[in-house]
């Protein structure tokens, strides 16, 4: 018993290090490519098949006794920012990538373009601005990027260059703190699974691109499989328990356990899915809550039309202040999140669609 | 036209992703009167009449969707009343004070925490009270993520019918009527209940990709200008007879089909107006994208007050619809 215990810390230690690593990796829509060597020298041992389709989805597959398959599907890409202008005086315009809420960017520290150059999203000073403007939050045309250029020339990158958020990933209060947890939990939820299940199905594997653009990776990633009994798609979703008016449809809280998507402005669960879900953790012991809101879409809205259509399931880890430089995830929601995506692969060949 | 022997289809629930009730209806009704009967992955019920054609028979797709607009329940307050999201496009001035008939048969009424709320129309503060004292109540009553929908039964007066439905039921039932009426077709007809349409067209989608089919055809309910005339949104009028589509938000329709459609009324002394809409969408949208792309069109039902508890279709129209359907369905569609 002692060796099965000390197995299953070994594990959680292993599925936090993915995690780490994940977070810290950059990579914004179009521009995976950091995020997805990562993740392939962490799969390349468990996996067949594997391959880059043409719009970048790191795709494979690990073949058990049968010829039916899980979709375990991710994505890989992170909100950040575009370089739009360098203006003539050093300064950086840059334009989103992904939905953001552009209040919460001055002061951040930022790193620009391939040769990751530091620099900060600066605001006017307090001093110096009119009463309007400190009552009013800034729009994105009054924020730039100070790398401390003086001229455009000095400015070593272009239009188009992705720049990214540099929050590192830290352990507090049994809460994981960092970037990108939306979707990199997604990413290391399936590499901890292909590292170590026991599933009857064949699992097949979609860690996607560009999704927070549009779901572009996404609406292609399952046209490439054959014989997909379901798909499970694994995200990071909103977490309002720090604002809640309790008298008001929340949309989840930390430390409730992982959340299931009923429904979403992209899809609806599949009802047996769902159920099916819902009684592997009743039955396990796993706790788990409903994301109570319908707002945000995932890749599962593309996947389930595709072809004649594909069973489609989205669970999520609640992410403190999702779509900014910083979140929070509850360690306990993590560990519980792996658990039950480990046990849906493991129990896939029981359900009956 | 028989509404007795088929009114389930006014009646039987199905909110978008949750039709299972009125699919299995109407898997009763029609399992001896199709050649096939499936479903696709995403809960569509397709039916097949095989035509009598040797060579060179077409694939032709009669859609209409089942699923109706609705709620989605999200969370429990402490007092027992239902906070809900809408599922598909439901208008805050169209739902207060609304009966709600649930998937499991519980009822409630919508309101809103103060007079305020209705007045800016702030939906996150309305509720759906099922008459629970307290959350523990109302949970024996409803779980989150249980459906629901606005109820209204319908009503026949002046030759015109009223119900909350209509949209897409009476597409639903139009199809019905084809089936029962059919013989000797000449290509295969497939007639799809597709699911999903009120929240993106997604049963069709599907449906299509399943079929692939050559023509298509959606019946879908249209929006109607009988009062102001000022023809800007829309053009249809009710009771001016069946609306063949040229074009909606989703879709503007084949000229080949919309000539060949217009021919056959035009012959056959069918009444029939051109459906123009400006906003909106229908399942004809997601067939003529399905693959490499569908000769696709629609046969539209004018009806006023969509989206509403009370939608109003004239019984006239839908005669109309029903007989160019029929024409359309055992003509040799050369296009």
């Amino acid at each position: 018993m002692l060796i099965k215990y000390n197995l299953l810390i070994k594990h959680k230690k292993e599925d936090k290090l993915i995690l780490e690593n994940y977070s810290n990796a950059l990579g914004g829509g179009g521009d995976e490519k950091e995020i997805r060597e990562l993740i392939y020298k962490d799969i390349k041992e468990y996996a067949k098949n594997i391959k880059i389709d043409p719009l970048g989805n790191l795709q494979g597959v690990q073949n058990k006794k049968t010829d039916k398959f899980i979709l375990l599907t991710a994505h890989m890409d992170e909100v950040a920012l575009i370089v739009e202008k360098i203006e003539s005086s050093g300064l950086i315009s840059f334009k989103s990538l992904g939905g953001f809420v552009e209040k919460i960017l001055p002061g951040t520290n930022v790193v620009v373009g391939k040769d990751k150059i530091p620099g900060i999203i600066g605001l006017k000073s307090y001093h110096i601005m009119s009463q309007s403007e400190r009552e009013t939050s800034p729009t994105i045309k009054n924020l730039f990027i100070d790398i401390g250029a003086s001229s455009d020339k000095e400015v070593n990158c272009k239009p188009g260059d992705i720049i990214y958020f540099t929050s590192k990933f830290f352990e507090q209060n049994d809460c994981y703190f960092g970037k990108a947890f939306d979707d990199r939990a997604g990413c290391s939820a399936i590499t901890s699974i292909l590292k170590d299940n026991e599933a009857k199905l064949s699992i097949a594997f979609s860690y996607n691109t560009q999704e927070e653009v549009g779901l572009r990776g996404g609406a292609v990633c399952a046209w490439n499989f054959e014989n997909i009994v379901f798909n499970l798609n694994l995200e990071g979703t909103t977490c309002s328990d720090r604002d809640l008016d309790k008298n008001y449809s929340p949309s989840t809280e930390l430390n409730k356990g992982p959340a299931i998507t009923i429904m979403d402005r992209t899809s609806i669960a599949n009802r047996k899915l769902l159920e099916f879900v819902c009684d592997i953790a009743e039955k396990n012991s796993i706790p788990y809550q409903f994301k109570q809101t319908v707002t945000g879409g995932t890749d599962a809205g593309y996947i389930h039309k595709t072809k004649e259509g594909i069973p489609s399931i989205t669970l999520s880890v609640p992410v403190r202040y999702i779509h900014s430089p910083w979140g929070i995830i509850s360690k306990y929601d993590y560990e519980n999140y792996i658990k039950l995506a480990k046990l849906i692969v493991n129990n896939a060949d029981k359900i009956k669609l | 036209m028989n509404i007795k022997n088929k009114d389930f289809i006014f009646n039987e629930f199905g909110v978008s992703g949750r039709e299972d009730k009125v699919k299995e209806k109407l898997k009763d009704f029609l399992k001896d009167k199709v050649d096939d009967l499936f479903e696709d992955r995403n809960n569509s019920l397709i039916t097949l009449k095989k035509g009598n054609k040797k060579n060179n028979k077409l694939k032709i797709m009669l859609s209409s969707h089942y699923d109706t607009i609705g709620f989605v329940a999200t969370y429990i307050t402490k007092e027992g009343f239902v906070r809900f999201s809408e599922v598909g496009y439901l208008p805050a001035y169209n739902i207060i004070s609304k009966r709600v008939i649930f998937e499991n048969g519980t009822v409630g009424v919508i309101f809103a925490d103060e007079n305020e709320n209705i007045k800016k129309g702030e939906k996150n503060k309305y509720f759906i009270d099922i008459g629970a004292k307290d959350e523990e109540e109302a949970k024996k009553l409803i779980k989150i993520g249980d459906m629901g929908a606005i109820y209204s039964p319908y009503i026949i007066q002046n030759d015109n019918i009223i119900s909350s439905w209509l949209d897409d039921r009476i597409g639903c039932f139009i199809l019905l009527e084809i089936i029962e009426n059919l013989k000797d077709n000449i290509h295969d007809i497939y007639f799809v209940f597709s699911s999903q349409e009120e929240v993106g067209l997604r049963g069709a989608t599907t449906s299509t990709f399943k079929i692939e089919p050559d023509i298509g055809i959606a019946f879908d309910v249209t929006g109607t200008d009988d009062i102001t005339k000022k023809h800007y949104y829309c053009n249809s009028i009710l009771g001016n007879g069946a609306a063949i589509k040229v074009m909606d938000g989703s879709v503007i329709s084949d000229k080949r089909l919309v000539n060949f459609l217009e021919t056959l009324a035009k012959q056959n002394n069918i009444k029939y107006q051109l459906d123009i809409l400006t906003y909106g969408g229908t399942d004809a949208g997601a067939i003529q994208t399905s693959k490499s792309g569908v000769i696709a069109g629609g046969i539209s039902i004018p009806t006023r007050y969509i989206h509403s508890s009370n939608e109003m279709c004239s019984l006239k129209d839908v005669q109309s619809c029903i007989d160019l359907g029929l024409l359309f369905c055992k003509s040799d569609v050369i296009i």
